[in-house]
């Protein structure tokens, strides 16, 4: 009996699972005529080559040697994306170009007279760095005088979270996560306004929508008789997705100066202390040591690109989308950096249909290393966890790594506590240390900053499990 | 729940003014509000309608036909509900209970 996807139950057309290193998608009648087609007008090699789509073949299901009814006679087959973020993670500049690459497989495929029959965030999966349609059932043959029965997703799932970061500032992650990676059109209405009115894309693609949505939403039949027999001109769908494409590429950047994209700057670190930590973090991620590291609290990825050399994928987190978006910018190309946007503090939950839709965060990483530099003092005296449940957690995304630790003679750590008082009794080398050595082996050591931050590679000693996952 | 609240309190409010004058003015008014008071929509009736005629509409003349024909029907159907919902309220409305 084959293991479905669980988040694969919505398209009739198909589903996914899993096998070995690929995954597949089983067809319905329909879905391989149109798959056919559009292998046959050129289209799917001219999207692989494109970089616009993960590379998908066609096989015979005997091939896979598992004997399923549920399969069909052919299934769909493409290589696994090693990691798979959400839309919720992603930075301003990461959304942009899942929907810049979603505009330009449509205009590409429209081209080719086919569309998209659906445009939401889950169909693009980030490659590394590189955006890459993975839901291939979405192509369907385009039909004359049709309309984009994709628009709205895809002002939902991309415009109105674009719209909402570049001109009001609004972190929208909480909002995706909520609402499945779509902001309601309401919702994007209520939240610009203003001088925003005046922006390209607010008024024709929020209010207006907004306001036709909330007069025709309870009377589809009269929507549907009133544009009976009407057509929609390919020329005018073609230039709806091209005018959203000018909209999204023109959008102001997002203030590329946050606490943490200038952390470098703004820290007077010597020289010399970053050589050091750079020569550790090199000794340890030797090449093929490690085949997936977590980099938590990775800022701008000074150190992800250091582990990324070894040959490891890297899975680069952080709190601050502008700091990732500083990193995306510069691992263009980069097929082994997947950046997100998370908070240790607050992993990305488990949601949809009885939560098993879209897995957590900490469930998706699946590393056998991480990197923490620079990092406990903030779960410590910002988060408040105690040190004991940060070495279980940390232990628990990998079973070896390498993290700082951060004393309270450090700068960082004294700001941090000028304001507050010192109720963290706990924070101390010597216990830290103990409840490493309880918990693992400390297989080197290795001080800067005058001894106020020591570079510990740690092991542990316990099998891995995720039991202590809290 | 929040949808079907904010429903049956329209609905009740269109008919307590109906009752109190019942007078072809008052009646317009009443249409007048609904129309440009209009309900919050929700997804799931049906997410699509509001984005296939802004599609038209924002694609030209066409679209500009589309939408004075729905409105007029809307208007139309307005008019039918003001009618019906006259000839039922000739008895004293009750006020709903609180919350619902």
């Amino acid at each position: 009996m084959i293991a479905f996807d669980p988040a694969s139950f919505k398209d009739p057309a198909g589903r996914v699972f899993y096998h070995g290193e690929w995954v597949y998608r089983t067809l319905s009648a329909s879905a391989r005529s149109g798959f056919e087609d559009a292998r046959a007008a050129k289209l799917i090699d001219r999207l692989v080559d494109d970089g616009l789509l993960v590379a998908t073949d066609l096989v015979p299901s005997a091939s896979l040697g598992i004997a399923d009814p549920a399969l069909g006679e052919f299934v769909l087959k493409q290589p696994k994306i090693a990691f798979v973020s959400y839309s919720c993670e992603w930075s301003f500049e990461m959304l942009r170009d899942a929907a810049l690459g979603t505009l330009r497989v449509i205009d590409t495929a429209l081209d080719a007279g086919f569309l998209l029959k659906d445009a939401n965030a889950f169909n693009i999966l980030f490659d590394g760095c590189h955006p890459k349609l993975a839901d291939v059932l979405s192509i369907e043959r385009y039909r004359e005088g049709e309309v984009w029965a994709g628009y709205a997703q895809f002002c939902r799932s991309f415009l109105f979270p674009l719209l909402i970061t570049a001109y009001r500032g609004i972190d929208v992650s909480q909002l995706l996560i909520g609402t499945l990676g779509e902001v309601p059109v309401s919702q994007a209405r209520t939240l610009l306004r203003g001088r925003d009115m005046l922006r390209p894309g607010v008024l024709k693609d929020v209010v207006l929508q907004a306001r036709l949505e909330r007069t025709f939403a309870r009377s589809p039949g009269t929507v549907r008789s009133a544009t009976r027999g009407q057509q929609y001109p390919k020329a005018l769908l073609t230039a709806n997705v091209r005018r959203l494409m000018r909209i999204i590429e023109r959008l102001p950047k997002a203030s590329t100066v946050s606490e943490w994209s200038a952390y470098d700057t703004l820290h007077n670190y010597s020289a010399a202390d970053r050589a050091a930590k750079a020569s550790f973090v090199e000794r340890t991620f030797t090449v093929g040591r490690f085949t997936r590291v977590a980099d938590l609290g990775c800022n701008t990825g000074d150190y992800t690109r250091i582990v990324a050399n070894s040959g490891a994928r890297v899975i680069a987190l952080d709190l601050d989308a502008r700091a990732i978006d500083t990193l995306y910018r510069n691992s263009t190309g980069s097929a082994s950096i997947s950046p997100v946007v998370a908070s240790l503090l607050c992993p990305t939950p488990a949601v949809g249909w009885r939560l098993r839709e879209r897995r957590s965060l900490l469930d998706r990483m699946d590393a056998d290393g991480f990197l923490a530099l620079a990092l406990i003092h903030h779960l410590r005296i910002s988060g408040n966890v105690p040190l004991g449940e940060i070495v279980d957690q940390l232990f628990s995304i990998a079973p070896e790594g390498i993290v700082e630790w951060v004393d309270k003679a450090d700068t960082q750590v004294r700001d941090m506590l000028a304001l507050r008082p010192d109720v963290y009794d706990d924070y101390t080398w010597p216990e830290f240390e103990r409840l490493l050595r309880a918990r693992g082996q400390i297989l080197a050591i290795q001080e800067t900053h005058d001894g106020a931050r020591r570079l510990c590679h740690v092991r542990s000693s316990v099998a891995r499990g995720r039991e202590s996952a809290s | 729940m929040g949808h079907l609240g904010a429903d049956s309190n329209a609905a009740v409010y269109s008919r307590w003014s109906v009752y109190v004058r019942p007078s072809a003015v008052c009646g317009l008014a009443c249409v007048c509000l609904l129309v440009v008071f209009v309900q919050p929509a929700y997804a799931y009736i049906d997410p699509g309608t509001g984005s296939i005629v802004i599609q038209f509409v924002t694609g030209g003349v066409a679209g500009v036909a589309i939408l004075a024909r729905l409105y007029w029907r809307r208007l139309k159907g307005v008019f039918k509900r003001e009618n019906a919902d006259s000839d039922r309220d000739l008895q004293p409305p009750n006020r709903p209970p609180a919350g619902r």
